[in-house]
């Protein structure tokens, strides 16, 4: 494990360093706006540096593991004294576990230099935070496990938070029964979910990894036996996004079922490149 | 220690690409891999490093399992010649890299060969000749000191000067370190000077593994025939690859006494045998890839 971690660590050097480069230059540039703004009252807060921070973190640690595929590292390192599941956890290690380290430790010294009385709080606010950008970085890691094409990965996943996030819509989510239950847990019981749901993502992700090959690096789905599974996810995911994120009803609107097979029929075509023939009649005009 | 493939096949694109190829690979050696465009020489190296996993078969290192014991595979070095993942990182950023994976990384030599051919500097790899990216692959396959190197037409597209380093750099390490290469190549002509052995790709299986001198099976000759037309046996058993007027040069695989019976007939004028080679060996296997070929160029005609 020791030796996967070195590894990566050298070959993605300069982009790790970069990472840490752009955070201290946002909580220089941040701090002296705020100083000019308002010199005796900071208006950090806790939740607030660490989301913002977090966010720039993963989205450059997003764009280094799309970038290891078409650099051919990965080729490369599946060829070397580390297993594909060492180099899973090494990326994890890097690209996610460190900067949520050290943006915990930055949320906190800003906890207690701005909320000092209520640090309890603000802790709980830091964890909610990581953990739901965590979420969706353990969603991208997911995705980019199961498709294999750069542009099909981006669109995979814009769609599968989109869907889930109207998925979870507050406004109509009175209604649904799964949406009241979440939003009615307390924080703690929400937290453990996410952390649950991570635990789990992270575990199918690095299940898939450990049987990749860089032959189905072109495939939109590395796994065949996840070619169906997807097209029905597309579907059903459309029509649940649109009933419960926006004001569509199942009875008087046909028009998201034909969202809906629109896109898992465009899903289909990716998946399962048919071959399409036009009838002969049009074939001879042609 | 010996390198054992056995029984790899591997379909892509639910094409099967490599079936059942088995081989060996012992200390020393240096090995040619041969194959028509598209045989499944670069899908096999592939499999070979671990970079794709076959769907049978499996690749061995002294009877261990290489793919599963991840720790043996320092002892292998292979990257695909073109473009892989060094091109995007300058010699010194490379050397540092590669040092962190083989643990005998001989860094002295690295540095100075090098400086030698004037590779160092800040220049991405991206910058270099084509043939400055061979010089260098095959500088860091060997500074690996890995035991095996799988080397992908190394030699392809590089001028005069520059291939004859490259051969010579081959031979020198194989010599002193007993590195053991296998080379993918077209170029027969190249590999029949430097190599110990070839092996023949055809269909996705080892069809044949030959020293170019030991090869008793294949004859080449030079026959005069008296007939208006060339006899319908050499193209049917062998392969012409010259033809002009009543004369034509033959290749033949599998030879025998019903064939030498054949060509010491009255249809001949005279016959020659001439010294084979690795390019003849290959035309041989391929022979009625060849004559189909002409075949179907003569239907479409």
């Amino acid at each position: 494990m020791r030796q996967a971690i070195k590894l990566y660590y050298q070959i993605n050097r300069r982009q790790i360093w970069s990472q840490w480069l752009i955070v201290l230059s946002f909580i220089i540039l941040g701090m002296a706006n705020d100083y000019i703004q308002a010199p005796h009252h900071l208006n950090f807060t806790s939740s607030g540096v660490t989301g913002s921070l977090l966010g720039i973190l993963f989205f450059i640690s997003a764009a280094c593991i799309l970038r290891d595929k078409w650099t051919h590292i990965n080729t490369w390192l599946f060829t070397q004294n580390i297993s594909r599941g060492q180099l899973f956890l090494a990326k994890v290690i890097w690209m996610m576990c460190l900067p949520i380290v050290v943006v915990v430790v930055i949320g906190l010294g800003v906890a207690l230099i701005t909320h000092p009385h209520s640090l309890m709080n603000e802790v709980v606010d830091i964890i909610s935070t990581v953990l739901t950008n965590t979420v969706s970085l353990v969603v991208f890691l997911l995705i980019i496990s199961i498709i294999g094409i750069t542009w099909q990965r981006i669109v995979g996943y814009v769609f599968v938070m989109i869907t889930f996030s109207s998925a979870l819509a507050v406004e109509r989510g009175n209604k649904l029964a799964w949406v009241k239950l979440l939003t009615d847990l307390n924080t703690t019981y929400t937290n453990l979910l996410m952390l649950c749901l991570i635990v789990v993502l992270l575990g199918f992700t690095y299940y898939f990894y450990k049987q990749m090959g860089t032959d189905t690096d072109e495939e939109a789905v590395r796994i065949p036996m996840l070619k169906w599974p997807i097209v029905i996810f597309v579907f059903v995911m459309t029509i649940v996004g649109l009933w419960t994120g926006y004001s569509y009803d199942i009875e008087d609107n046909w028009s998201m079922f034909v969202l809906a097979a629109v896109l898992s029929g465009t899903t289909y075509y990716f998946v399962f490149k048919p071959t399409i023939q036009l009838p002969k009649i049009f074939r001879r005009k042609m | 220690m010996t390198l054992t493939i056995a029984n790899i096949s591997k379909k892509l694109n639910k094409k099967p690409v490599i079936e059942n190829a088995s081989f060996q690979i012992n200390e020393g050696e240096i090995v040619g891999l041969v194959g028509r465009n598209g045989a499944g020489k670069t899908t096999l190296f592939r499999i070979i490093s671990g970079e794709i996993l076959p769907d049978f078969g499996s690749v061995g290192l002294d009877d261990q399992d290489y793919h599963r014991m991840v720790a043996l595979h320092d002892q292998l070095f292979y990257v695909d010649m073109p473009n892989n993942w060094m091109t995007n990182f300058n010699s010194q950023q490379v050397k540092r890299i590669v040092q962190a994976s083989y643990e005998n990384f001989d860094t002295s030599w690295y540095d100075q060969q090098i400086t030698r051919f004037k590779l160092d500097g800040r220049q991405k790899l991206k910058q270099y000749s084509k043939g400055m990216r061979a010089l260098f692959t095959l500088i860091v396959s060997f500074a690996s000191n890995a035991q095996y190197v799988l080397l992908d037409e190394p030699l392809d597209g590089l001028d005069v000067l520059v291939r004859d380093e490259v051969k010579r750099l081959i031979v020198e390490r194989v010599t002193n370190q007993n590195t053991s290469v296998l080379i993918a190549s077209h170029n027969l002509v190249e590999l029949d000077t430097l190599t110990d052995r070839i092996l023949l790709l055809k269909n996705g299986t080892i069809i044949r593994s030959f020293e170019v001198d030991g090869e008793q099976d294949i004859k080449k000759y030079q026959v005069a025939y008296r007939s208006e037309t060339l006899p319908a046996f050499l193209s049917e058993r062998g392969m012409v690859i010259a033809h002009t007027g009543h004369v034509a040069t033959v290749i033949f695989d599998h030879f025998d006494e019903a064939l030498a019976i054949k060509l010491a007939g009255p249809t001949f004028q005279f016959i020659e045998e001439l010294p084979i080679n690795s390019e003849d060996i290959f035309r041989a296997s391929f022979s009625k890839d060849g004559y189909a070929w002409e075949r179907e160029t003569e239907i479409g005609k």
